[in-house]
């Protein structure tokens, strides 16, 4: 019993090692934002969706919002050159990052390629897409890698096999988890991630000469499929010639009408996007106070009945089961979303089978995972991203100042945290009111008998409003604190187990008062 | 198009009414607010800061004494909560040398057997602050300075 107490005890001091330091780049200075906050956002999320389809509710909004402009780009010299520029720069970006990475300095904040790599590629990049379209499709570094090899060896990426159906979008959303697994749990050195990028842009050049640089860039790598996705929220569309010389086209639409313009079309498909959202909703529980004392204070309890093994091998499963709830995270949502699919479709009378629908609405989805991706982590933009114009003057960490800014040290930008809160539950109410729209617009092209689209529209309406609210209850949720130790020995004599202090909470001391007041959060 | 203007005003309109709603009257105590909906113990927030000396409402002294021991935390709270403005004071001893690094605010602290190491600082940067043991790297704590 006496075991068990202080296994409880010592449970509650285990964490993490830090709040702050858990990502694989970049210290997140966000407190959790105000419990009224969370409260006028959720009602805020309900009443607004109520709002868009009482004024949104005919069937002639559907078809009018959906016009387009088509500009000619002649394939001139000047987007060519443009264009020839940007795939360099692209190619050369990815091999300094990957050097960088590989002969760098070793202390993470002063090495260019995880500032680069996570920072300004994978935030600002990724927020860049979603102003000016999808880019990436352009200036793939790796496609253009493949281009350059084709050009000098025609017929090396010919599909030596067809890609098979059933694969889909797996093999981006496998990236994908092992991307957010490296964020997240990844604590590598800049080495680590100099390798992984080298092993990545191997393992997919090698995917592309097997399958055909058009399927495999098309769905099996991470960044082309995410960035088309995300290039979906844009005005602009970049239509490129399908021959040489043939021209080019900018479409022009309205922001986020593109996730309307098709339904996705695999299941795994459905799973990244989800994912998107998953992760991201991870990424801001799994550090929070509640979550981590789910496992310290109710797991483990339980396990240690039955495995006897010292503590510190419950670490490990600890951080195993952070793991597991990360990769299980997109199943949980597919199982709610499926659920909210399915009373769409008896509301609808079942006209569509439920696959139908859920790859019909999957897009729909994504604007709530953009916003809530930019609230979790712009701050760090903000911070950590001017650091870049330091870095680019000495990339290799050896002593040269390329630009002259080698020795600006910047203090990092920490922004007010009420202009944080506000900025953060602002967007998250601006993504859901685009999502239910969407939502509703896709519901009135499929169902445009009317009542039927009202009706068809309230699952998921339901379902928005609570992944908002979690959303947002999420970024308020208190932050555990403190760090992976062992509990204290027993000091002689004493009767009660001592336990060393790094409280998930405030003011357990351990000494002069009862060490067992456990934070029942 | 009137439409949509018609529906932002209501929007704003209802956005607006509901902020009022929620918001709670007395701003200066926010973190409570938080904390307490979120776990009732958390309501501890003022016992974080032991020997506050309320010299006026509006600059607060928080003293915050932080113990120790082979690298680990044995005695203080490894949650600090203050709001903006108030003057922070840590007191830390320590069995081992290391150094006390505060990010956000970038302090450090020569820890040291024997010696009381002491960071005095005007909590004027809003946010959540690692306290990180830089030799030993490991973080004790956090510091969550709550805005007004």
């Amino acid at each position: 019993m006496e075991k068990i107490a202080r296994a409880v005890g010592a449970s509650v001091l285990l964490l993490c090692s830090g709040g702050a330091l858990a990502h694989a780049m970049g210290v997140v200075y966000n407190l959790p934002i105000p419990f009224w906050m969370y409260a006028f956002g959720a009602s805020g999320a309900l009443v607004l969706s109520f709002l868009v389809v009482g004024f949104f509710v005919t069937p002639q909004g559907a078809a009018r919002n959906l016009r387009t402009i088509d500009i000619d780009v002649p394939a001139t010299r000047a987007p060519s050159a443009v264009l020839g520029i940007l795939r360099v720069l692209s190619v050369f970006a990815l091999l300094l990052t990957i050097l960088a990475g590989l002969v760098g300095p070793a202390n993470p904040f002063a090495n260019f390629s995880l500032t680069f790599f996570w920072i300004i590629f994978a935030l600002g990049f990724t927020y860049l897409t979603a102003l000016i379209g999808d880019l990436y499709a352009l200036i793939n570094p790796l496609r253009v890698i493949c281009d350059g090899i084709e050009r000098l060896n025609p017929g090396a990426f010919r599909p030596r096999r067809p890609y098979p159906p059933w694969l889909g979008y797996y093999p981006a959303l496998a990236f994908y988890m092992g991307f957010i697994w490296l964020e997240l749990f990844g604590q590598a050195p800049p080495r680590a991630l100099g390798l992984v990028l080298l092993v990545y842009s191997i393992v997919n050049i090698a995917g592309a000469a097997l399958f055909g640089r058009h399927a495999w860039f098309r769905q099996a790598e991470l960044f082309s499929v995410f960035l088309r996705l995300i290039g979906k929220i844009a005005p602009v569309e970049y239509r490129p010639g399908q021959a040489c010389g043939e021209r080019g086209r900018l479409r022009l639409r309205q922001p986020f009408i593109g996730l309307l313009q098709e339904p996705a079309d695999h299941s795994s498909l459905l799973l990244f996007v989800l994912f998107m959202l998953s992760s991201t909703a991870f990424d801001g529980v799994h550090e929070t106070r509640p979550w981590v004392l789910l496992f310290w204070k109710w797991i483990y309890p339980q396990l240690t009945r039955f495995i006897d093994q010292p503590y510190l091998y419950f670490v490990d499963f600890y951080y195993e089961w952070q793991w597991a709830m990360l990769l299980a995270s997109p199943f949980f949502y597919l199982a709610i979303y499926l659920l909210f699919v399915w009373a769409m479709k008896i509301a609808t009378g079942g006209q569509r089978s439920v696959r139908d629908l859920a790859l019909q609405f999957a897009f729909s989805l994504i604007p709530i995972a953009f916003v809530y991706n930019v609230t979790h982590y712009y701050t760090l933009l903000v911070d950590q991203g001017p650091a870049i114009l330091t870095m680019i003057s000495d990339p290799f960490g050896a002593g040269w100042d390329l630009f002259g800014t080698a020795h600006s040290h910047r203090t990092p930008i920490i922004l007010l945290a009420d202009g944080v809160w506000h900025t953060q539950v602002g967007l998250i109410l601006f993504g859901h009111i685009v999502s239910v729209y969407l939502a509703h617009m896709q519901a009135l092209e499929l169902f445009p008998k009317g009542r039927q689209g009202v009706w068809s529209q309230l699952p998921m309406l339901v379902l928005m409003v609570l992944l908002t609210t979690i959303g947002l209850r999420i970024l308020s949720l208190p932050i555990a604190a403190g760090q992976v130790q062992d509990p204290l020995p027993l000091p002689s004599g004493s009767a009660e187990p001592a336990f060393a202090l790094a409280s998930v909470g405030p003011a357990l001391v351990a000494t002069s008062r009862s060490p067992t007041r456990i934070d029942h959060g | 198009m009137v439409k949509t203007v018609a529906f932002v005003a209501v929007s704003l309109v209802v956005l607006i009414a509901l902020w009022i709603f929620f918001k709670p009257q007395h701003t200066d105590q926010p973190a409570q607010d938080g904390a307490k909906a979120v776990a009732p113990l958390a309501m501890d927030v003022p016992t974080a800061a032991p020997g506050q000396a309320a010299q006026s409402p509006s600059v607060r002294e928080d003293v915050f004494e932080l113990t120790i021991q082979g690298g680990r935390l044995t005695s203080g709270p490894a949650l600090l909560q203050v709001h903006q403005g108030e003057r922070v004071t840590l007191n830390i001893r320590s069995d081992r040398r290391d150094e006390l690094h505060l990010h956000g605010y970038d302090l450090h602290a020569e820890l040291g057997p024997g010696q009381t190491a002491s960071l005095q600082f005007a909590a004027d940067r809003t946010g959540r602050f690692g306290i990180e043991l830089h030799k030993a790297h490991t973080e004790l704590g956090a510091l969550e300075v709550y805005p007004r």
